[in-house]
């Protein structure tokens, strides 16, 4: 059992050297036979280095790379604890004669220890062996860095190709339109060879004999040849600009679709203008890309291949004269361009940082009025406005001198081809005639035209492939379990609920429910009393499934509450926020948020019921007032009674009122707070409120303090017991006295 | 200033745990000392907090009012909270996705770390200090720009 335990450990924390291995054989221990095993990445001096921690039969045993530094008896440890620090953390041990540091390391390894800690405690309490839970691999084992996406695949070590592929895959709906796009392809660069051919039959068979019979058909074939190429050129543009808005349309949306089914976890770590950015932005480089990067390279790939062969079957010692400047080109292109990048980076940084500086004017704008800020704010954005006009010259310096050199250097090979054939043809050499030179020198300008370009159209794909990876990676990312196989089908949610033992932590290492235990019946109404961060709001979070508990499990009506669908549970809870949300859209359809369908009378009802139908109908268009962004404003109380009459339109089993009436003033209070009673009668209702006074019908309190039960009962119960929540009724009655007495004043 | 701002204090340590002693006092007291402003360029200014109230009981803005041996007990309590290794050399940095890759060489050892979003990550304090949030939430500390070695500079010019 032991053996299997440090076996699955092993997968994710690093092996431990043989050095350190044979250095606690020596010491008497077995290290195959620990129970468990954690690893640390800082050593006792305070620097990066690794160190570890094994459990061996009742002795805890710490070694570095070098050897073992201490051996304790769990007998000896009262507990462990975690020592917060800056950026790092101590992993302590409460001994008899005083505490002392085990372990330390960085917040990489926070979540590992933060688990090592709890199971470790609960072996020591118990003396019992506790599962250890696993933990994703969070290092790559190719490259050594951290992994961005806690997924396990590293990104850096993707291959390009398989993008390429994936890119293809989600063409596959529109293959016969990728076929015309390479056939074109094919027809176009056909089309494209003949006229320096009949260039080369004009010269040789007309002009130098002197006979105009063929000239006819062969400028007919000239002109058709343009024709032929301008048509293929028009449909690959066309059929590519299709396929790639097609394709970028298509995966917007299953992005959209994505990110709604992502799990709230997601976008704490992100900003919103980040994950917009990737939508918008990302999907745009990638079909400009598509549209004109990807055509570009297929035409002048291909063709680039049938001149080269076209060159020496004309005439083999000419076309290596030819060939001599490109390597110079490709490695003039990769020079420039490398300095180039930087300086692109460079104006991509400004420009942001302008915006930033503006966005902040216009928005702060009766702040920087009310300092005088007006000339300190324009400096700092002349300041950044220079440093955009200076890299954006630069960059446009370096483009010009760019592609002027490169046409120089084009003009080069074409003077030798020149020199050289002239020579031949005053020679009299038969082998090349006028019409083969003439020729030559047309196909040469095909053939170094588009090369200079290439060097850049790769940097783009690089560009675009990244910005296709960053989009694939959040398509990646697991959604939010919606369903299960056994989930349970069209349940009656009753609402009763109970926590066991649950534990939960948004940051890895920083656990805000530390082992919650209570049941609710069903139509009680439960007030959640405490400090804020204590985790009130985290409580309600895990009851609509927001998030996952991390241990312990949560049931509702007797059944855990992940074998509900998700649609079902949601649909069964009403929730009115401290901060609520409005939607784009007219207040009609801003309360029927939940229940699309309900009658107009239904809406006056429940607005009605919120007491918010009066002001509704002062506003110009009544319920047909579009509100939202960009529509009409309305107070922070008037949003709040849109979003109760919404709860009460839903007619929920169980009912969340988060801080539901923190932002109506007082008398607005108590003319809610009557529609809120008759809303909370007969279901199960949990409110928060920092105001004590609106939780006094409440059936029960419970009083949460840093991830804890600490008190719970009635008002007047929790009043006799002179506890926390007696301290905190006392505080407010006393501010609200002196608020009071200001009044007065 | 009143004189009790000048009364002099007294550090001690036992079991890893820094004690503090007003003159007059009898009793130590636990303590936490943390720093006002850890990542701007003025790092003196010390508040010492009770170890369970974290109500803070003096803020340093020198180390006047402490003994020869209540500096360095302080001192080395400020270097074993502040875990902020100082960039000594870049070994490498790209760019992948938006994210950077460092590979760097700190005055706490070597260090491979991931920065994501560089607009808000990468701050610059001053003309020529970088302070760098790796994606575990560890600071880097990139204090003069100019004392780099010339490669080091090389590489953090092409992405800056």
């Amino acid at each position: 059992m032991s053996g299997r335990r440090i076996d699955q450990s092993m997968q994710y924390q690093p092996m431990l050297p043989d050095s350190v291995i044979r250095d606690l054989q020596n010491h008497g221990y077995a290290p195959e036979s620990a129970e468990y095993l954690i690893s640390a990445d800082i050593l006792a001096d305070g620097n990066f280095g690794d160190s570890w921690m094994l459990l061996i039969g009742v002795k805890l045993v710490i070694t570095d790379g070098q050897r073992v530094i201490e051996q304790l008896s769990l007998s000896d440890i009262k507990r462990v604890y975690i020592e917060e620090l800056f950026a790092s953390a101590c992993l302590k041990a409460e001994c008899r004669e005083g505490d002392k540091c085990l372990l330390r390391y960085t917040k990489s390894r926070a979540s590992d220890f933060a688990n090592f800690c709890r199971v470790l405690n609960e072996r020591i309490a118990t003396g019992e062996n506790v599962a250890v839970r696993e933990e994703a691999n969070t290092v790559c084992s190719q490259c050594g860095y951290p992994i961005a996406e806690k997924d396990g695949v590293c990104p850096k070590c993707v291959p390009n190709w398989s993008v390429l592929k994936r890119l293809l895959g989600l063409m596959q709906p529109y293959k016969s339109r990728l076929y015309l796009v390479v056939i074109c392809t094919f027809i176009a660069v056909a089309a494209q060879m003949i006229p320096p051919y009949i260039t080369k039959r004009i010269v040789d068979d007309v002009i130098i004999v002197k006979d105009a019979s063929a000239l006819s058909l062969l400028i007919g074939i000239m002109l058709l040849a343009g024709i032929v190429y301008l048509s293929a050129r028009w449909i690959i543009g066309a059929t590519s600009a299709w396929l790639s808005a097609r394709l970028i349309s298509d995966l917007r949306a299953r992005l959209h679709l994505h990110l709604q089914k992502l799990q709230l976890s997601y976008f704490n770590k992100r900003s919103s203008g980040d994950i917009v950015a990737r939508v918008m932005q990302d999907t745009t480089e990638l079909q400009q890309f598509l549209i004109e990067g990807l055509p570009f390279l297929l035409v002048n790939g291909f063709s680039f291949i049938v001149i080269s062969v076209i060159l020496l079957s004309l005439d083999s010692g000419l076309a290596l004269i030819a060939f001599f400047p490109v390597p110079f080109l490709i490695v003039g292109v990769h020079w420039v361009w490398q300095r180039l990048r930087p300086l692109l980076y460079k104006r991509g940084r400004y420009r942001g940082e302008i915006t930033s500086i503006l966005a902040e004017s216009v928005r702060g704008v009766r702040a920087v009025k009310a300092a005088g800020f007006e000339q300190a704010r324009a400096d700092h954005f002349n300041e950044y406005n220079e440093k955009f006009f200076h890299s954006l010259r630069r960059i446009m310096t370096g483009f010009v001198g760019f592609s002027e050199g490169s046409y120089w250097l084009m003009s080069v090979g074409v003077a030798v081809i020149w020199l050289f054939a002239s020579i031949r043809l005053t020679g009299a050499d038969d082998n090349l005639s006028l019409g083969d030179l003439l020729a030559f020198v047309g196909y040469i300008w095909l053939f170094y035209a588009p090369l200079q370009w290439f060097g850049v159209i790769m940097n783009w794909m690089n560009n675009a492939f990244a910005g296709a990876e960053r989009i694939f990676s959040i398509l990646d990312t697991e959604p939010e379990m919606y369903d299960r196989a056994d989930s349970i089908q069209q349940p009656h949610i009753k609402g009763e609920i109970e926590f066991r033992n649950v534990h939960f932590s948004y940051e890895k290492g920083k656990e805000i429910l530390k082992g919650l235990d209570f049941h609710i019946r069903e139509g009680e109404m439960i007030g959640l009393v405490g400090k804020s961060g204590m985790g009130k709001s985290t409580m309600i979070n895990l009851i609509c499934r927001f998030y996952q508990p991390d241990s312990g499990q949560i049931l509702l009506d007797g059944e855990a509450l992940d074998r509900y669908r998700l649609r079902d549970l949601r649909h069964a809870i009403g929730i009115v926020m401290q901060d609520p949300f409005i939607f784009y859209g007219s207040i009609r359809e801003n309360i029927a948020y939940g229940r699309p369908n309900a009658s107009i009378d239904q809406v006056i009802d429940a607005a009605r019921a919120a007491h918010a139908h009066e002001f509704i109908l002062d506003k110009e268009f009544a319920y047909d007032t579009i509100i939202g962004e960009n529509g009409v404003e309305l107070s922070g109380g008037e949003r709040q009674r849109i979003t109760i009459a919404r709860a009460i339109l839903q007619d929920p089993a169980i009912l969340i009122l988060d801080e539901a009436t923190s932002l109506v003033d007082s008398e607005t209070e108590q003319s809610i707070q009557s529609a809120i009673d008759a809303l909370v009668k007969n279901r199960t209702t949990i409110a928060i409120a920092h105001r004590l006074g609106t939780l006094r019908n409440a059936d029960r309190l419970l009083v949460v303090d840093d991830g804890e039960i600490v008190e719970q009962g009635t008002h007047d119960q929790l009043l006799q017991s002179k506890g926390i929540y007696a301290r905190l009724v006392k505080v407010q009655s006393e501010l609200n006295e002196l608020s009071a007495k200001a009044h007065i004043a | 200033m009143s004189a009790i701002d000048n009364q002099k204090i007294y550090l001690s340590r036992k079991d890893d745990q820094l004690y503090l002693r007003f003159d007059g006092d009898h009793e130590s007291v636990p303590v936490s000392a943390l720093l006002a402003a850890p990542l701007s360029e003025d790092r003196k200014i010390i508040s010492i907090v009770h170890k369970k109230d974290r109500k803070e009981l003096v803020l340093l803005k020198t180390l006047d009012r402490l003994d020869e041996s209540g500096r360095k007990l302080l001192r080395d309590e400020i270097q074993r909270r502040y875990f902020l290794p100082q960039i000594e050399k870049i070994n490498d940095v790209n760019i992948h996705l938006g994210d950077y890759y460092w590979d760097v060489i700190t005055d706490r050892g070597s260090r491979k770390f991931l920065l994501r979003s560089p607009a808000i990550n990468m701050r610059w304090v001053g003309s020529k200090r970088i302070i760098l949030c790796d994606s575990d939430g560890i600071h880097y500390d990139l204090d003069d720009f100019d004392s780099l070695d010339k490669d080091s500079r090389k590489l953090l010019e092409r992405i800056l």
